[in-house]
Formats: C-alpha cells, sequence, structure tokens
C-alpha cells in the first residue's frame, strides 16, 4: 500500500467512525449493503470518481433486479472506466468465463490476499477490506453456494502492495463490483441448481478413465479447446504474489517453484522487465514426445500438459526436453512450506494430475486443470487469481471471446493496432500457448536483483540449499572422529 | 507443422530390420530346417521374458520397501 | 599345458585338438585362493554399492549431486548417463569381435570371441542397471513401461532406447547359448556339477548334428547384431536420446551419431583387450590367446581412437570459430574443461601407441598394450561424462540465473562405478567357472 492511501485503503469506513450503520433501511437504497450516503463516504475516501461509483453501484442494483440488461451494464462506463482506471475489469457474468473464483487456501495462516472473487482487482493483496469497507459490514457468503468469502481482516505480507493505480481501482471499482456480487448471491441471476449463462463444463467426462498412461492426443494435434495465458509483461511488477499462491494452492515444497519471474535488464536501458513463466503447455509439447511412460500427457479437453503422478518413473526426460526449464523432480520426500495440500489430487478423468509431486516423481505448472473442470471456476487459476496488475490472464486460447483474447484485443485496440506480442523460444518449434504482450528477452538480456524477491513471499529459489539431504553414517562418524 | 510420428516407421521399418533378415535368414537359409530356427526364437523370447519378468519382481519388492 | 602322447588311432591333430580343449577347461576346475580372494573383493564392492542404491532408494535422488536445471542451478542428468552410455559403449565389444571372426573371416580374433561376447552380456546388465538407479521410481520401471509401449514408440527416443537394448541384450544372449550348445555337449563329462541347471536350459531341444544349422544360424545373429548396435543402437536410438533435442544446443545435431559410434568402439575394444590380458595371464593360456590377437586389437583400438580424435576436431573447430551463441558456449565450456583434454590426451596416446608398435614391430609388448588399452577407456567415460553435464549446462535457454547449473557427482554416484566393476568381475568369476570361454573347436584357419 502507498503510504498516504494506507489508512483509506485498509478501512475508509473506519475513517469515518461516525457514519451510519450501513445495514440501512434508507429510502433510497444505492446497494443492498448501505445507503448512499455510506457509499459516498467510502468513494470519497478513495481516490476515484465518486459519481461514477454510485452510478455504476446504483445501475448493478438494476441489473440485479432485472432491470437492465448484463451486456448493456457492460457497455455503459466502459470508456469512462478505462479513462478512470486504465483497466476496467468489471466480472462479465453473461458469456460465463470470467468468474474468477479462489477457493480460501487451507493453511496455517490466513490467506494474505483476501480476493474478491468477482473481480480481480483487489486480488494483490490490498489488505484488510482492499478498500471495500469493513469486515463486519460486509455479509459473508454463505459457503457451498459458489461465492467468495471475503476474509478481510486477514494478515498481510509486505510484499503484497498494490500500486497505485490498483488503489484507484479499489476505490471505485471494488465497491461496483462488491454490489454486484452481493447482487449475485441473492440469485440476481440464476435458481438454485441452475447455472444459464454461466458457461458449459468441459468435455471431461467423454475421456475415458486410463488406468496407466493417458496418451491420446499426438503432438502437435490441434485441439478444439486450447487452454493458455496471456501475460502482459508491460505491466508485471515483480510482485512475486503468482508465485506465492500458486505454491499455497499446490502445497509445494521448499524451493519448489511452479511460476518463476524472470528480472531482467536489457543492456542500455535502466528499467527492470519481469517476465513470470509458467509451463507453456506447448500444442507440440517436447516433454509430452520424449516421456518413455505416457506420464506426461497433454489432456483432450483442454489441451493442458499434465503429469500423471501414478505412472511416471521419475526419469527426468521431460526436464532434459523441456527448453524453457519448467519441470521440477521431487528429489526426496515432499516436505511442504507450512500448507498440506488438502485438495483433489485426481482430475475427473482420475488421474492424479493435482497438487506436489510424491517422491520420485516429476512435477511443473499445470495451469490449475481441476478447477478448469468445474463451471464455477473455469477460466480461473492459482497465479491468475492473485495477480494485481492484472497482467495474467488464463482462457481458451481458441476462442476469441475468451478472458485471455479478449484482453488482448483490448490492448491492442488501446495501442492503436500495434501491440508486440512474441511467444517464448518459438524459434524452437514447441509452439507454447502463453502469449507475452511486450518484447522478448534479448540474447544480451541480463538477470537483475528485482524489487521483491522469493524470500519476500515466503519462498526460495535456491533449491540446493534446500536439497542438502540426509548425512551418511561414514561423514558423521568422521565429523564426530574430527570433534 | 505438425509432428511427425517417427517411432513406428523407425522402430519397425528401419531398426527392426536387421532383426527380419536374421529370422528370414534362419528360416531360409541352408541347411533348411524349422527346428533349430524355434528352437532359437525361443531362447529370444524366453531372454526377454527372464529379463523384464526379473525387473518386474525387482520392481516390486523396491515399491514394497522404499515407496509405501 | 597338458600334452598326451597320440594312442593308436588317434592322429596327431587329435592330439593337438584334445590337448587344447584341456587347456581351455583348466578353469572350469576347483576355485583356486585367488579366485575366492577376488570374489570377496568384489562381493565387498558389490556390498557397497547396495549399500549406497539402498540410501538412495529411502531418502530419494537428493543424495545424488544432481539438481533441476533452471532457475535451480542444477542439472538432472550426471554421472549415472554418462555411465549408462559408456556401458552400452563396452558392450558393443563383442559384436565387433564376433562379426570379425564370424562375418569377415579374421580368425585372428577367434580365441577372443566368446569372452568378448560375455562382456558384452556383463556391460548391457550394467547398463540396465544405470537406467534403474537413475530413476525416480525404479520400481515402476516395468508396470509403466511396457504397457503403454504401443504409444510411447511413436516419439520417445527413451521408448526407442529400452526396446532396442532389450533386442541387443536378448540376441546376444542367443548368440551365446547357440554356440555354447555344441561345446558343451562336447565335454559334457568335463563340465562342474553344479551347473547341471543351467547346461540343461542352454542345451534344451539339442540333437546331435544340429551344429551346422547352429553354425549358420550364428552367422545370421552375427550379420544382425553388426548392422543393429553399431548403426542403430550405439550409433542410433542412443545418440539420438539427446542429439533430437532442440533445447540444448551442445547435444543437437547429426555429428552425435558417428561421434558415439567412435567412441563407443574405441572404449569397447579397450576393454576387450583389457579383459582378453587378465583372461591370458590368469588361465595361463598365452598360446591360446596369442600375441595376433593384441596387434589386431591395438590396431583397431588406434584406428576408433583416431575417428574419435577426428571427430571431436570437426566439434571443436565447429564451435569456436563463428557459432551462434548458444552452441559457441557450450563448445567454449568444454575446451575450458581440463578433464577434456585429459580424454583426448589419453586418446592420443592410444593412437601415438599403435603407431609406434607398427613402426617398431620387434618392440610389440602385450603387457604394453593392455595397459595402454585401459586410456580409450578412461578417456570415453570421461568424454561421455562432460557431453551429457555440460549439455545440460548450456542450454538455449540461459536467462535463468541459475544457468549454467553445477554438478558434482556425490558419493552415492560414485560408488555405482564400483558397483558396476565389481558385477563385471563377479559376472566372469562364474561364467569362467560354468562354460568353457573359448570355443572349443576353431576352423581351420586359413
Amino acid at each position: 500500500m502507498t503510504a498516504e492511501h494506507d489508512n483509506d485503503a485498509t478501512d475508509p469506513a473506519g475513517t469515518a467512525p461516525e457514519v451510519a450503520a450501513p445495514h440501512g433501511t434508507n429510502p433510497e437504497p444505492v446497494s443492498p449493503v448501505g445507503s448512499e450516503q455510506w457509499a459516498r463516504e467510502v468513494l470519497d475516501s478513495a481516490d476515484a470518481d465518486t459519481e461514477l461509483g454510485l452510478a455504476a453501484a446504483r445501475d448493478a442494483m438494476a441489473v440485479a433486479a432485472g432491470e437492465l440488461d448484463e451486456a448493456e451494464f457492460r457497455d455503459r462506463y466502459e470508456v469512462d472506466y478505462l479513462k478512470e482506471f486504465g483497466t476496467d475489469r468489471r466480472p462479465r457474468l453473461a458469456d460465463g468465463l470470467t468468474r474468477r473464483y479462489t477457493e480460501p487456501a487451507v493453511t496455517g495462516r490466513p490467506p494474505a490476499a483476501p480476493p474478491l472473487a468477482s473481480s480481480g482487482d483487489c486480488g494483490s493483496g490490498g489488505g484488510g477490506g482492499c478498500g471495500c469497507g469493513d469486515a463486519d459490514d460486509i455479509p459473508a457468503s454463505v459457503d457451498g453456494d459458489g461465492l467468495p468469502t471475503v476474509e478481510a481482516g486477514a494478515a498481510d505480507t509486505p510484499a503484497a502492495v498494490s500500486r497505485r493505480s490498483v488503489m484507484r481501482a479499489l476505490g471505485g471499482t471494488a465497491v461496483a463490483a462488491l454490489f454486484f456480487a452481493e447482487a449475485f448471491r441473492r440469485g440476481a441471476f440464476a435458481a438454485p441448481g441452475d447455472t444459464p449463462g454461466i458457461g458449459d463444463p468441459l468435455p471431461l467426462a467423454g475421456e475415458v478413465k486410463k488406468g496407466a498412461g493417458t496418451g491420446t492426443v499426438a503432438p502437435g494435434e490441434q485441439l478444439g479447446v486450447q487452454y493458455g495465458m496471456v501475460i502482459d509483461l508491460e505491466r508485471c511488477d515483480g510482485c512475486m504474489e503468482c508465485v506465492r499462491a500458486c505454491s499455497d494452492d499446490h502445497g509445494l515444497s521448499d524451493g519448489v517453484l511452479w511460476p518463476y519471474v524472470f528480472a531482467y535488464q536489457e543492456p542500455e536501458r535502466d528499467d527492470t522487465i519481469y517476465m513470470p513463466r509458467m509451463c507453456q503447455h506447448c500444442t507440440r509439447a517436447p516433454c509430452v514426445m520424449v516421456c518413455p511412460t505416457g506420464a506426461r500427457h497433454r489432456r483432450l479437453a483442454d489441451g493442458l500438459v499434465l503429469t500423471d503422478y501414478d505412472v511416471c518413473i521419475g526419469c527426468r526426460y521431460c526436464q532434459v526436453a523441456c527448453p524453457y526449464g519448467v519441470n521440477v523432480f521431487q528429489f526426496e520426500e515432499p516436505a511442504t512450506t507450512g500448507a498440506s495440500f488438502v485438495g483433489h489430487r485426481r482430475d475427473a478423468r482420475g488421474i492424479a494430475v493435482e497438487g506436489p509431486a510424491p517422491k520420485g516423481v516429476m512435477s511443473k505448472c499445470t495451469l490449475c486443470p481441476i478447477r478448469q473442470e468445474n463451471p464455477e471456476t473455469a477460466g480461473s487459476s492459482a497465479c491468475v487469481d492473485v495477480c494485481g496488475m492484472n497482467a495474467l490472464h488464463i482462457g481458451d486460447l481458441n476462442d476469441p471471446e475468451s478472458p485471455p483474447n479478449r484482453y488482448l484485443a483490448q490492448r491492442r485496440e488501446a495501442a492503436g493496432g500495434n501491440l508486440p506480442t512474441f511467444r517464448l523460444l518459438e524459434e524452437l518449434g514447441t509452439e507454447p500457448n502463453i502469449i507475452y504482450i511486450g518484447q522478448p528477452p534479448s540474447a544480451r538480456a541480463e538477470i537483475v536483483e528485482g524489487d521483491w524477491g522469493y524470500e519476500d513471499v515466503g519462498l526460495t529459489d535456491d533449491r540446493r540449499a534446500v536439497l542438502e539431504g540426509p548425512e551418511p553414517w561414514f561423514r558423521r562418524m568422521a565429523r564426530g572422529g574430527a570433534a | 507443422m505438425s509432428a511427425t510420428a517417427l517411432g513406428p516407421v523407425l522402430m519397425f521399418a528401419i531398426v527392426l530390420s536387421p532383426v527380419y533378415l536374421m529370422l528370414a535368414g534362419w528360416i531360409f537359409g541352408r541347411p533348411r530346417e524349422l527346428r533349430l530356427p524355434l528352437i532359437g526364437i525361443s531362447f529370444l523370447a524366453g531372454f526377454t521374458v527372464l529379463a523384464w519378468a526379473g525387473m518386474a519382481i525387482f520392481g516390486l519388492l523396491v515399491e514394497l520397501a522404499y515407496f509405501s | 599345458m597338458t600334452t598326451t602322447a597320440a594312442a593308436p588311432g588317434r592322429t596327431e591333430n587329435d592330439v593337438h585338438t584334445a590337448g587344447r580343449i584341456a587347456t581351455i577347461l583348466r578353469p572350469l576346475g576347483r576355485p583356486s585362493w585367488r579366485w575366492y580372494v577376488t570374489l570377496a573383493f568384489a562381493l565387498a564392492g558389490l556390498a557397497w554399492f547396495l549399500h549406497a542404491w539402498s540410501f538412495q532408494l529411502q531418502h530419494g535422488l537428493v543424495v545424488t549431486g544432481l539438481g533441476d536445471w533452471g532457475y535451480a542451478g542444477g542439472i538432472p542428468w550426471g554421472f549415472y548417463v554418462g555411465s549408462f552410455i559408456w556401458w552400452v559403449g563396452i558392450a558393443h565389444g563383442g559384436i565387433i569381435i564376433s562379426a570379425a571372426v564370424r562375418l569377415f573371416r579374421m580368425d585372428a580374433f577367434a580365441p577372443i570371441a566368446r569372452i568378448a561376447e560375455l562382456l558384452t552380456l556383463a556391460a548391457l546388465i550394467n547398463a540396465g542397471l544405470y537406467i534403474v538407479i537413475h530413476l525416480g521410481r525404479p520400481g515402476r520401471v516395468v508396470t509403466s513401461i511396457l504397457p503403454n509401449l504401443p504409444h510411447t514408440l511413436q516419439t520417445s527416443p527413451l521408448a526407442w532406447d529400452v526396446v532396442v537394448i532389450t533386442l541387443y541384450f536378448v540376441l546376444t544372449a542367443t548368440y551365446l547359448t547357440l554356440t555354447l550348445r555344441h561345446d558343451l555337449r562336447l565335454v559334457a563329462d568335463r563340465l562342474p556339477r553344479p551347473f547341471k541347471p543351467l547346461y540343461r536350459l542352454l542345451l534344451v531341444g539339442h540333437r546331435d548334428g544340429e551344429h551346422a544349422k547352429a553354425e549358420r544360424m550364428a552367422w545370421w545373429l552375427a550379420l544382425g547384431l553388426i548392422i543393429l548396435a553399431p548403426f542403430f543402437l550405439h550409433g542410433g536410438v542412443i545418440p539420438w536420446l539427446f542429439a533430437l533435442l532442440p533445447g540444448h544446443p551442445g547435444w543437437f545435431g547429426a555429428v552425435q551419431g558417428p561421434a558415439f559410434l567412435a567412441a563407443a568402439l574405441g572404449s569397447a575394444l579397450g576393454a576387450a583387450t583389457l579383459l582378453a590380458y587378465v583372461m591370458r595371464r590368469t588361465y595361463r593360456w598365452e598360446t591360446l590367446i596369442d600375441d595376433r590377437v593384441f596387434r589386431g586389437l591395438s590396431r583397431w583400438t588406434g584406428l576408433f581412437s583416431l575417428l574419435f580424435l577426428w571427430l571431436q576436431l570437426q566439434k571443436v573447430v565447429t564451435g569456436l570459430s563463428m557459432p551462434p551463441d548458444a552452441i559457441g558456449g557450450v563448445v567454449a565450456a568444454t575446451v575450458r574443461h581440463p578433464l577434456y583434454w585429459v580424454a583426448m590426451a589419453m586418446l592420443a596416446v592410444t593412437v601415438a601407441h599403435v603407431g609406434f608398435q607398427m613402426l617398431a614391430p620387434h618392440r610389440f609388448s602385450v603387457r604394453r598394450t593392455a595397459a595402454v588399452a585401459v586410456l580409450p577407456l578412461v578417456a570415453i567415460l570421461l568424454e561421455k561424462y562432460l557431453f551429457v553435464i555440460e549439455g545440460l549446462m548450456y542450454p538455449t535457454f540461459r536467462l535463468y540465473e541459475g544457468v549454467p547449473g553445477t554438478y558434482t557427482p556425490s558419493w552415492v554416484e560414485l560408488s555405482s562405478l564400483l558397483g558396476a566393476l565389481s558385477i563385471v568381475v563377479l559376472f566372469f568369476l562364474l561364467a569362467a567357472k560354468a562354460v568353457p570361454m573359448i570355443e572349443l573347436e576353431q576352423e581351420e584357419t586359413s
């Protein structure tokens, strides 16, 4: 948090203690949550356009009441939002693909980035209530109905700091989005059990469960759905939240990093470029081609490259063949960084592809395949959910209307048609499915110390230090003898 | 460009061709008989089974002892 | 060497043959104290290795010096994989010598043909062992690989490798069986009793008079093997494990096939020379494994070593002149490494020694030839080891701070070398007691 907004951000309502309790019965409710006066107080204290926020909030109510078309709501204020915040991250529920839902991480400590699921804005750990009001003021969601739990007041790590632009976004967009979420919770769009417009479930049921080996997709085969990412290098600021969220979500051991963030500089330039490197989920993945057991495979439903933990023999050929260096080998019994993995290991096909790898087996970024199976969480991933800079986008690259493609189109339009994009090491013929916005690192690029290190998010990239290994008896004896 | 599945052609048409040659020589070469070639093929199969069965048993023991 | 005076009805030739057979069968008697001492050392070496391997199985591969490449600053393949390539290379000695005798009629090598074939078996056992010990989950090697072969054979060089090595092993074992049957039958009454079950198995379906067909079948087997092993295994599938990967410019390329093969043949013949010398000395077989064998082996070892040096010259010149960054980096790192020059010097000495012996044939010495034979053996192990690790340290994608990685083999990995050598010794200790190490009847030499 930037200093000047610190108090405001964490507790805008708290800065005006004399404001009436927001559960009001005001004649003119701006939202189910509170009165217009209260809303004004909140919006005024944030560094954002109050009138815009109020107008958006009122319209959100109208959408919830069925008086306003959701698409129309989206189109309104789009330019205003872009002008005000540089981004329009109001959720698009109608096309069912950007419902960003983050399961609360089951950890010993509360999540440092309390997410507001219906927008990614607060995701960067704005701390406290992300400027969305005091925790007590906001009705908590009911578990099991698919809405997120807003854990306001949660402890925050110093590194999870939002940028100024996010701060401004917090003030306005977050409030409107909160109202929106609340409206949704109250059943604005669906009857229980009926989820029209949320999006079709992925066609995974049709895939036969395989006992040993899963290869049915040929290398280079173009699939109907191809999940991938768009990563905006012009937005990424190296906060490392994506790495931390992934590590927490998947219960990864110390030193095991599935996404990796490069901090580098080009010669004769001062600015540091941050490049998150996830697994590229290549269409023509060398790791899939070389695997001698078929454990490393591409999922038919969505083209994700996954590892079958029950079949992998740990030969590390995938690691050798991958030109990107995304693979990690479980050299010893997995120890966790304090989080025990309690999520589902097996995807809809019954194959163990999620979570930390068992001893002697390979693992890498999975792009959260089990989330993609559930219509409520499809289109999200641990890293994308927490990115406070809106730099990460995940979705079906074959669908022009998917979030990453829409983002790309948006950016292209904003850049007047000339948007530099690249795919990493494309010349090696792997057909990677991560599109980067920005310039590729040149041959002369050099690693520099970033503003945040892995230690700042409780992780380490010095895996060799972690992998000390046990001492053999003769070394112990020699040491004991020498002592 | 889609990947060429080189494997089957490489394996069965090229790399294994000396084996086909050998088998042809066994069966059609002089003195012409089928008996010893069949014994030879049995040995080939037997050694293969011996090697892999041995590894399977070893594998089972290792999994039980160290990975369960 | 025992001599028997010609009895009535027996010709000089018969006596000579009988004496020769008796000499060959000498090792099959009671083990000497030297045999037991060697056995003790070999068992101790094996025990130590098994202890190290158990330690690795228990704790995981963290006990090796290996690491993840990329951010983690390590490399995932190291001493085990380098050793694997080395042992597969040594295995080629068997088929080269057998093919030379059977197909090209180089009878000078006939006395060591069976020893070389046995070396192939032992070397392939070690190669298989190295694959298994380098795996994170060795217990799954059969259940994960076999059922999925129809799929993995489409694209995976490692799957190809598994098939071809199995084939090489099985073909060699069958070749040995076919050629042993006649000998076992010939001296059935003089074979040691403890191995009777083994003989029964090997002699399954034996009929007197099958020998002519068996010899022809062995000829076709040798033909199949001389095409399969050098050109499709060590000059094929093995280098393809590395040469097909675009992410490692130190490995990628068509020269790996020829380079691997030249290396293999040099080290294989070095191993065969050493082994032949040990057998000759141990069993006092100076007349059976005569000087001609060593002269021939020496020349061919020299030739293959020269060939390998020439291919290294190609690599160094293309890698240092005006290469693209990626290739330049790995070749520069290789030539900076002192072990590389140790290996090249060893090979140069081997070649020089051959030249010396050709220029001064009267100065030929079997013992010195055997001593020099160690050089290509060690040199190729070093070179293969460096090939694996340098290739991994200098990938195409070098942005990581952790690239180039570092690697030092740990005590566990080095123990595997002791273990593998112990296995070869044990194998030959047993084989020498079980079967005749030299073919009992030689065809008429020209």
